[in-house]
């Protein structure tokens, strides 16, 4: 199947459907601009669709992210493409030229309708990845229940060809031989939304490499306190078991140099906080312990969300978590030194421990691939204008939005998804004199 | 009780070593990821609260200085790079120049230009006093035009006593020091402290055990590194005792006491190969506890490198009966800066000799104690 590069010309080309991608494109859409908005994933809403419910308000994020989820991919103005990469963008002539590789689900998109026959036919059962490993998934699956677009995805390198699905599904929309596809696009400017991951949980060999089953990255806690989560509720991975004292080790993927991450992540505090306050609520006689440096609740309304935290009866202890074991029943054992003790150091025993992992670059500009923007010492996109407009990037007519350019909770992703949308259009006003953006 | 708060103690103490200390704001990190700190040796960062607040005298009063083996992972892991690693290194200089009186470790630590100075001036002492001694007339001639062979020999002896003097109330007041407050020991108590300290010394077993976990070849670990110092170092000690015994004290006379001989000339190629691996990390930076090397720390390296590299060619030039002008004034630095070293131990980094023992010995009573 020798696929034939599908050309597209757009005003804006925006990279990352996270938050920031979606509020930078809708924004820009909404003014009438058009928008090919690329995602490597195979589904739209970043980390925050990802999530149980967000700080300081605790809506529930599915439902506040998947109507921006929707608007994106029901929008006129908007070309959307999921699990596909950029694969360059070359300036020319003050426009952007960028090759997209769209890879294949092997299904026929324009005939699957999102039935899910394939997945119940599956026989091969894989980790699953939105549930971060807690959960399974089939070979063939829509990546979770509320992605967008609602098509499965078939891994494969786990299939085994058995042709289930295909007998199963009554579009006969299943295709194995699937190719992936080419885009070129040409655009008047791009806004870099390529969002952030979290530092790995085998960064510090102190903390147990990674290796003990009840210590949780904090993107599986959301799992499990989300209502659709993997385990209908909150448990030990290691052994089903109820919690009744959780920790959460802050500072575990920032301010450590000893990780090369020395800033502050910005969001551990409060994403930690909101957990503890979510599972008061979800196991009202656990123990939940805070082991901080410092509390750092700068936001709207977040130091009184933190106050709430302590009068709801989260217990915060100033001490750095410095080593974790576990014992022979996987019980993860602290060691710190509580500064108003004064005993010496002491090792704390939990049922379960959460990471409050921090934040790092999705995509640096020295892994190559789209555009050689310039990186900040920290490895996020360099503002050149930090202060007075933050959207710039080193390259004029590319912008960035959300954490590309550093750690951002989602207020803040939002806003700047917004001014970058802005920039953007300003951009395309003083560049292009007569708009491509009147559309189709 | 009181505290008294004495803001300028921690600005001393910085001064010796531990250059960003102040930005440590007591998570505790450093403490709970320190493989050797424990109830009864708390270290470092209540070692840092109690430099920062000032209070001097529970800071000298506490061995947790000695205790500590500068691994650097308490450095490598600060989330506010306050090194408190070099902290304790500081704290170790900063005790040394507190237990003797003359203030000259104080000016040494402080002041590379001062130690440069006193080194060289007492090895000119020293060597004018060797000479004196026993000289060849004409540097007899030529010296004591200058300076009358009295003067010379009494300000030698003089140094001498001044410096065992200073070494002996060093370790008698950190000894008090340490001990104060725990109240008297039982005697059974007290054996199984000194020989824990013993054992502890023999093995350099927590040491070890601080950079087992450091991946690397044998001469890169500062544990066997030092071993290898403290065994070749000790050798030397031993043999020049032997020396002193059976050539000088008996009248046997011998010429040459095989045993010595042989003991030293082992002893001063193991501390050649330990001196080389030690000044190979320093150079090299392999760790953090050699990221940062102050002129003390270069001092007491140099002397024990020179030391052997000069004691060698005596001996080779012994062993060929070469004779002449070269020979003699090699011997004569060799003689000179191994007196020197000894004479200035309680001044330089050579205490530690004396004084993580005793801190070992109190701790590993206070040990006994709670337990």
């Amino acid at each position: 199947m020798a696929a034939s590069t599908q050309q597209l010309t757009a005003d804006v080309l925006v990279v990352g459907a996270g938050i920031a991608g979606l509020q930078a494109s809708l924004d820009l859409a909404d003014q009438g601009k058009s928008v090919v908005l690329v995602e490597r994933k195979p589904s739209i809403g970043g980390t925050m669709i990802n999530l149980s419910k967000v700080f300081p308000t605790l809506d529930c994020a599915s439902c506040i992210t998947t109507p921006r989820m929707a608007s994106v991919a029901h929008h006129a103005n908007i070309d959307l493409f999921t699990l596909s990469e950029v694969d360059g963008i070359e300036k020319a002539d003050g426009r952007f030229r960028a090759s997209i590789t769209k890879k294949p689900r092997f299904i026929e998109e324009d005939q699957c309708i999102g039935c899910k026959r394939c997945e119940e036919a599956c026989t091969v059962f894989l980790e699953d990845d939105f549930d971060h490993g807690l959960g399974a998934k089939k070979a063939i699956s829509i990546p979770f229940t509320n992605a967008i677009p609602q098509y499965p995805v078939l891994d494969a390198d786990n299939c085994l060809l058995c042709g289930a699905c295909a007998k199963a599904c009554p579009t006969q929309c299943i295709n194995f031989l699937q190719e992936p596809k080419k885009v070129e696009v040409d655009a008047g400017a791009v806004i870099l939304a390529t969002g952030f991951e979290l530092t790995p949980m085998d960064a510090k060999p102190q903390y147990g490499g990674g290796a003990y089953p009840n210590v949780l990255s904090p993107l599986q806690m959301e799992r499990l306190l989300a209502p659709h989560g993997p385990y209908g509720g909150v448990m030990r991975p290691s052994d089903g078991q109820t919690p009744s004292s959780i920790a959460y080790v802050q500072c575990a993927g920032s301010r450590d140099k000893s990780l090369g991450v020395p800033y502050c992540s910005r969001v551990c505090c409060m994403y930690a906080i909101k957990q503890a306050m979510l599972l008061s609520g979800s196991l009202p006689i656990a123990d939940i312990t805070i082991y901080y440096m410092d509390i750092r609740a700068f936001g709207k309304g977040y130091e009184q969300f933190y106050q709430n935290a302590k009068a709801m009866g989260v217990e915060f202890v100033k001490a750095k978590v410095a080593r974790i074991s576990e014992d022979e029943s996987h019980n993860p054992i602290l060691r710190i030194e509580r500064q108003e003790a004064g005993t010496g150091p002491e090792e704390v025993q939990h049922d379960l421990v959460v990471l409050s992992l921090g934040m790092v670059p999705a995509w640096k500009p020295s892994q190559g691939g789209l555009i050689a923007v310039e990186a900040d010492t920290d490895g996020f996109l360099k503002s050149p204008s930090m202060k007075l407009n933050p959207a710039l990037t080193t390259i004029d007519g590319v912008f960035a939005a959300g954490t590309a350019t550093g750690p951002k909770d989602i207020v803040d992703a939002i806003t700047d998804a917004g001014a970058a949308a802005m920039a953007a259009g300003n951009y395309l006003a003083r560049t292009q004199p007569t708009p491509a953006g009147h559309l189709p | 009780m009181a505290i008294p708060v004495d803001p300028t103690l921690i600005r001393e103490i910085k001064r010796h070593g531990a250059f960003d200390v102040s930005a440590c704001f007591h998570c505790g990190n450093c403490s709970a990821v320190c493989p050797l700190s424990d109830a009864q040796g708390n270290f470092p960062r209540r070692m840092i609260r109690l430099g920062q607040i000032g209070d001097r005298k529970r800071l000298l009063d506490a061995p947790d200085a000695w205790l500590c083996y500068y691994c650097g992972e308490c450095s490598d892991t600060c989330p506010r790079e306050a090194g408190p690693g070099e902290y304790m290194a500081a704290l170790r200089r900063y005790a040394i120049a507190q237990a003797e009186p003359t203030g000259l470790a104080r000016l040494m630590y402080r002041s590379t230009g001062a130690l440069a100075i006193l080194t060289l001036l007492f090895a000119i002492v020293l060597g004018a006093f060797l000479v004196s001694i026993k000289a060849p007339a004409e540097a007899r001639a030529w010296l004591f035009d200058l300076v009358p062979y009295e003067t010379v020999h009494s300000v030698g002896i003089g140094v001498g006593v001044l410096a065992t003097l200073a070494m002996v109330t060093g370790a008698l007041s950190v000894l008090r020091r340490f001990l104060a407050g725990s109240g008297r020991p039982a005697g059974a108590a007290v054996i199984s402290a000194l020989r824990r300290t013993i054992a502890e010394i023999a093995t350099m077993k927590r040491h070890r055990d601080e950079s087992a976990a450091k991946a690397g070849p044998w001469h890169a670990n500062a544990a066997w590194s030092h071993l290898a110092i403290m065994y070749g170092f000790g050798g030397l000690l031993l043999a020049t005792i032997l020396d002193f015994v059976f050539l000088v004290l008996l009248p046997l006379h011998l010429t040459t006491f095989w045993p010595a001989r042989i003991i030293g000339t082992l002893s001063g190629a193991v501390m050649m190969v330990g001196v080389g691996a030690a000044i190979r990390r320093r150079i090299t930076r392999t760790e953090r506890s050699v990221e940062q090397s102050l002129a003390a720390d270069w001092w007491l390296l140099a002397f024990l490198f020179i030391l052997g590299a000069t004691g060698f060619w005596v001996e080779v030039a012994v062993t060929l009966r070469a004779t002449g002008p070269v020979q003699d004034i090699v011997l004569l630095i060799h003689a000179a800066m191994a007196m020197e070293l000894v004479l200035l131990a309680a001044f330089t980094k050579l205490a530690h000799v004396v004084y993580r023992p005793i801190a070992l010995f109190a701790y590993y009573l206070r040990s006994q104690n709670t337990a």
